[in-house]
């Protein structure tokens, strides 16, 4: 599973089996959090727009 | 917190109605609600962090403190879409018809976030994005797509009552599906493995009790989570329905408590 280099890397590995995990862990967090975080700034971003179109009184 | 205090608070004036309070985009409640699923999450992630290494996986089985957690928090919201949707046609409330929708939605955003999480565990530990044969991934893309068709059923009718009553029979029948996926991997043996915390026989969890821990935290984070964004959903349809009805009308907005619109997305 290891990424190997190259040449005269090619006895030892690039990335090490716990490092290639850790890397496939670290994108499936950024996805989850990422999408959970740009769908609240959307929503964000559309409570404030509303709150400006609403007339100043209420 | 008395009226007076929390209208000099928030820049509102003393003779606000109900409606006019709703509409307003901050509320201490959801502010609240923010605050502790952010203090939940940075739990959560603490503990998925700190937790050790599974046996035969390694560091890629804390894809599970991401993984589970949204599938159940999915599960949940997609529940509460279901409740309300009932509630909405024994009586006709229009506020549990903006909760359903507002539940269904970010449920969508958690199945969706379940099925991205899942094809890159997936990815790394079965050397595949996906497996159209696995019964628990076809079965989760069947639900997200049949959300989907609601999203964009409620879009499509511009009558709010019709449009409720439409989507919350859409929403009801829907929820069938979610004992399905759940129990897929009981039915069909295929390559998803099978449940290890909601399992038939609940006193025989098969999770170690290093992992239980940190799933725990990360749940109660993504309920938090989930919690927040479904209050802002339905704040956020409150006020775009305000919107429109001084738009089209003439009347002050806060003055009248009409049937709000349904959610557009």
């Amino acid at each position: 599973m290891a990424a190997r280099a190259p040449g005269c890397f090619a006895d030892r590995p690039l990335v090490s089996e716990a490092g290639m995990a850790g890397s496939w862990v670290l994108f499936g967090y950024l996805v989850a959090y990422g999408a959970l975080a740009i769908y609240a700034g959307h929503q964000a971003y559309r409570l404030r727009r509303a709150r400006r179109r609403l007339p100043p009184e209420i | 917190m008395s009226p007076a205090t929390r209208s000099s608070t928030c820049r509102r004036p003393d003779t606000m109605t109900r409606e006019t309070a709703t509409l307003h985009p901050r509320s201490r409640a959801i502010t609240s609600t923010g605050v502790a699923a952010l203090c939940l999450m940075a739990t959560g992630l603490y503990m998925a962090a700190t937790a050790p290494d599974e046996e035969t996986q390694g560091e890629a089985a804390r894809l599970l403190f991401v993984h589970v957690p949204s599938a159940i928090t999915a599960y949940i919201a997609l529940g509460a879409g279901l409740v309300t949707a009932v509630w909405y046609l024994i009586r006709r409330s229009p506020a549990a018809d903006l909760v359903s929708a507002a539940a269904i939605e970010v449920g969508v955003l958690f199945t969706a976030i379940t099925l991205l999480t899942g094809m890159i565990w997936g990815r790394f530990v079965w050397g595949v994005w996906w497996d159209w044969g696995d019964a628990r991934m076809v079965s989760t893309a069947v639900l997200f797509f049949f959300y989907l068709g609601y999203l964009a059923l409620r879009r499509s009718i511009s009558d709010p009552r019709v449009r409720a009553v439409r989507c919350a029979v859409l929403g009801i029948v829907g929820f069938v599906q979610v004992p399905i996926v759940h129990y897929s991997v009981l039915w069909f043996r295929t390559l998803h493995q099978g449940p290890s915390i909601i399992r038939p026989d609940l006193a025989n969890s098969t999770m170690d009790a290093a992992f239980v821990a940190p799933l725990g935290a990360a749940l109660a984070a993504f309920i938090a989570i989930l919690a927040y964004l479904v209050a802002v959903r339905v704040r956020l349809a409150r006020l775009e329905a305000a919107v429109d009805r001084a738009a089209s009308t003439s009347q002050p907005v806060g003055a009248s408590v009409g049937p709000p619109s349904g959610l557009s997305v």
